[in-house]
């Protein structure tokens, strides 16, 4: 699915010549310099880059999130056309939850432990579907929780998020996030600290959401890998900037800046070398599929 | 009563068990005290220089009676009044500093003591007698210590040895469980480890490994049961079970005055207001040694 | 049916910890009825001549003592109380001559009625403050009521009493110095009298639980999952009461019941203040008349419901936390 952008709707996510402080002692320091970033509708872009590049806090700030300590010294984001930091508390919940969904780093964490799964998912149904009488929001947080692939999922409404595994946690999470139907969907780095199974089994059911909805999403992570299957797009941070951003089969095959180049070379790979290693690295002396390993 | 346990819990929970000071010495631990503290440190400074001081400060006898009318107002010669017997509140309530001071540190310093060693041992022993210990200490906490040190006092007679004895073993149990959960964070340390490694008896490793580590556990632990005891003394004496008579003594002060609250609130207002502001004191401080023995926030 | 089942088999490890702790309680009970009575009768002195008192001839002292049947070794008697004390015997009090189970019973109801009024108004009171103070949390508001704490715990209990004896008794007027319920002729009249005690032991628990509802609410707030709720859109209050609050409840409701057992203690100093006849009041009469069957039969009550109500605590924070009250997979 290629990104085609109705030629009179704004872009869904607009980013605009981003800067952003944070505040260390008595001095701000920007971690986000003039970022420049335009998503489409339906596109899957996927954002990599080190920890302490950026990217949670562009995600955070996508949601319209403020925290103290952190300030917007420059430029804008815009979702829909909205400039955010003009939004108002209400706008701002009506955005969060019912346009933009989102998958928290930790689903464990991210689930109210005294909730069950039902009434979790209704709570966003009943804040964002009002139209939906009790009964139809039962069935469509049944739907959902099916759909992110229970096999039971009207027992699994019944139980309490610890009862459940990190995998089952993380697909909850992501169930809250699309159970609104949402135009656009934030995950922050979800895959991390999940075992390759899971990290599969996830990518599997996004790959699967995309095919079957309209959803753009935006998905972060620092493990290129993991973002090849699902995006179209790869834009790696690097500093607080974008450095560089492609095609995924583009920036996997002929990164440009010398970061993307380091990020792309620590891709594991279990086959033989790719075409695109054979420059960089030969001089090594191992077998460069094994010196990354 | 509980007021100063559950203070205990606050301060328990405010800071982490004191862990081994960072910089060691006096002046860096005075260093790290709040102002808070400090002033209290001063104001607790003036209150023990006034008891000690009393017999020369206070303008009239403690006990005398009639030393001017009954419920006198307060004037140039009696600052704070008369009681109902015409004896001078300023002056009782001077001497009535001496009887707290001394009565609550007493039962404080028992308690660390005992509280202290047991801990130590318990924590030092482990296994069955440590279980049992424990038990035995929750049990009787679960006792209001209000209604046993009625008991106790009420079956022995009121006396000061009775009431300081008393109040300080109430406090045992809960200074014994502070004391050896300090004690446990060290007992599996490297140098303790070390130490019986070394061969060293039980006996050694408990008084030259762990001891000074729990030190300050300890100073917090006594600076804590100071406030407790001033309370719980205050209040058996408010019962009528404190020091007996002649001994001036606060929480009697009220006690006696209360009858006579319509005449003149004097020789009640007084000494309550002493205590209250004895036991915020110290409790100030407390928090204050807490907060500079803990690690830094 | 199979439903059913499947909940019985979640909700069993749940029965077992109650059924622990309720067994736990109960030795605790046990002992601390040997402790009172150990404190009572064994300690230096002979019970009936202390009841007596120093007057007391020879004669009369060794009349009282076959009564009581004090040759028996301890722990007969001890048996013998505890069973005749389990099955509502209370003992025949030494001063009055009266059976102790007779002239009980209006104290204790008006001691529980006490407690009850107290902690009706303490529950919603304290957990409303904290909840103020951890929204509000470094603002004037939330340091003032902290400082305000800290001095509230610092006060001991019966000097609030008497503080609020002087202040709206004696000067203002406003109220009773003395809570002297017997008197009472209607509901409104009561609780016009019990003002003044009421409002001292809620200043004495309330800084507490108001401290432990802020710290925690604050730290809930911080949660990761009170963040993602606020980023799913959800109504800010719904995300206070629903998602955060539950949370937060274990340690004030702890605290709280930490309370509730200290107002055993603590209310028997202010019924003293205010000469509210209660349970405490007894129990210090009891003992300033050496009135042995009456102290304890009173001690053992209020150990009893200070055991209960540190049971209640235990099962009521278990109860809160679905980590304990289901089985995890």
């Amino acid at each position: 699915m290629t990104s085609s952008i109705p030629s009179r709707r704004a872009p869904l996510v607009h980013v605009e010549r981003l800067t952003v402080e944070y505040r260390q002692g008595g001095t701000w320091r920007p971690v986000i310099r003039e970022l420049d970033l335009t998503i489409g509708r339906g596109e899957a872009v996927g954002l990599a880059g080190e920890s302490g590049c950026g990217k949670s806090t562009l995600v955070s700030l996508l949601l319209g999130e403020t925290r103290p300590g952190r300030r917007i010294a420059a430029g804008a984001l815009r979702v829909d056309g909205h400039d955010l930091s003009t939004l108002s508390p209400a706008q701002l919940r009506g955005l969060r939850g019912r346009r933009i969904g989102f998958v928290p780093q930790n689903g464990g964490t991210s689930l109210t432990p005294t909730r069950r799964v039902a009434t979790l998912l209704e709570d966003v149904l009943r804040a964002h579907r009002p139209e939906l009488a009790a009964p139809a929001r039962r069935a469509r947080a049944r739907e959902q929780l099916a759909a992110v692939g229970f096999p039971d999922p009207d027992g699994a409404l019944q139980r309490f998020p610890h009862q459940f595994s990190g995998g089952q946690q993380q697909r909850i999470a992501l169930a809250l996030a699309l159970v609104s139907e949402p135009e656009l969907l934030l995950l922050d780095e979800p895959t991390t600290g999940q075992d390759a199974q899971i990290r599969r089994a996830l990518i599997d059911l996004l790959v699967e959401i995309r095919r079957q909805s309209e959803v753009t999403i935006v998905f972060v992570s620092h493990d290129l890998l993991t973002l090849s299957d699902l995006c179209d797009r790869i834009d790696i941070m690097s500093e607080g900037r974008i450095v560089e951003s492609n095609a995924t089969a583009a920036v996997l095959a002929r990164p440009v800046h010398p970061y993307a180049r380091r990020l792309v070379a620590a891709v594991p790979r279990l086959d033989a070398p790719p075409p695109w290693r054979n420059g960089a690295e030969r001089g090594d002396g191992l077998l460069p599929g094994v010196a990354t390993l | 009563m509980s007021d100063s346990k559950i203070f205990a819990e606050w301060i328990a929970a405010a800071s982490v068990p004191p862990a081994r000071p960072r910089r060691s010495g006096t002046r860096a631990f005075l260093a790290r005290l709040p102002r808070a503290a400090r002033v209290a440190a001063l104001v607790l400074l003036v209150y023990a220089l006034v008891s000690a001081l009393a017999p020369w400060l206070a303008p009239f006898s403690p006990a005398e009676i009639f030393v001017g009318a009954p419920f006198e107002p307060p004037s140039a010669t009696h600052f704070l009044g008369t009681d109902a017997l015409g004896r001078d509140v300023f002056s009782r309530v001077l001497y009535g500093g001496r009887t707290a001071l001394l009565m609550a540190g007493g039962a404080a310093l028992l308690t660390t003591a005992v509280g202290g060693a047991l801990g130590l041992v318990l924590s030092y022993c482990g296994g069955l007698a440590d279980e049992i210990g424990m038990r035995f200490l929750e049990v009787l906490a679960s006792i209001p210590s209000v209604i046993l040190a009625l008991l106790v006092v009420g079956a022995l007679g009121p006396s000061i040895a009775v009431v300081v004895v008393t109040v300080g073993l109430l406090a045992v149990p809960s200074s014994t469980r502070v004391v050896r959960a300090a004690a446990l964070a060290f007992v599996a340390e490297d140098f303790v480890l070390a130490a019986r490694a070394r061969g060293e008896g039980r006996l050694a490793i408990a008084l030259r490994e762990i001891l000074p580590n729990v030190a300050g556990t300890l100073l917090v632990e006594f600076s804590i049961r100071t406030g407790w005891a001033v309370i719980l003394i205050g209040a058996l004496a408010f019962l009528g079970f404190g020091a007996p008579p002649p001994t001036p003594d606060w929480g009697a002060m009220i006690n006696e005055g209360r009858g006579g609250l319509d005449a003149s609130i004097w020789p009640v207002v007084a000494p309550a207001a002493a205590i209250a502001a004895l036991v915020l004191t110290v409790n100030l401080l407390t928090d204050g040694i807490a907060r500079a023995l803990g690690p830094a926030r | 049916m199979a439903e059913a089942v499947r909940r019985l088999d979640e909700m069993n490890p749940l029965l077992w910890l109650v059924l622990r702790r309720v067994l736990l309680s109960f030795v605790s009970f046990l002992v601390v009825s040997v402790i009172i009575f150990t404190a009572v009768d064994i300690l230096p002195g002979d019970t009936a001549q202390r009841a007596l008192g120093r007057e007391a001839t020879a004669e009369s002292v060794a009349i009282l003592r076959s009564e009581m049947r004090l040759s028996d070794p301890a722990i007969v008697r001890y048996g013998r109380w505890l069973g005749d004390f389990v099955s509502g015997d209370l003992g025949t009090s030494m001063v009055s001559k009266r059976p102790v189970a007779d002239y009980l019973v209006p104290p204790l109801r008006h001691t529980l009625l006490l407690g009850a009024i107290v902690l009706a108004v303490h529950i919603p009171l304290s957990l409303f403050l904290g909840l103020v103070c951890a929204l509000t949390r470094d603002t004037p508001l939330d340091l003032g009521l902290s400082a305000l704490v800290l001095v509230a715990m610092s006060v001991p209990d019966f000097v609030v009493g008497i503080f609020l004896i002087v202040v709206f008794s004696v000067e203002l007027g406003w109220f009773p110095p003395l809570a002297l319920i017997d008197q009472a002729t209607s509901w409104t009249d009561m609780l016009y009298m019990l003002t003044l005690p009421i409002l001292a032991l809620n200043a004495a628990m309330t800084a507490y639980v108001v401290r432990q509802t802020r710290d925690s609410m604050i730290e809930v707030l911080n949660s990761d999952f009170v963040r993602v709720a606020r980023l799913r859109g959800l109504p800010p209050l719904q995300i206070v009461l629903a998602h955060a609050l539950p949370s937060a409840l274990g340690p004030a409701i702890n605290a709280i019941a930490l309370n509730a057992a200290w107002l055993v203690g603590g209310i028997v100093v202010i019924e003293a203040v205010f000469n509210y006849p209660g349970l405490g009041r007894l129990l210090v009469e009891g003992v300033r008349f050496h009135d042995v069957p009456i102290i304890q039969a009173i001690a053992l009550i209020l150990s009893g419901t200070h055991i209960a109500l540190n049971l209640a605590a235990d099962i009521g924070t278990t109860l809160l936390n679905p980590k304990l009250r289901t089985r995890s997979s």
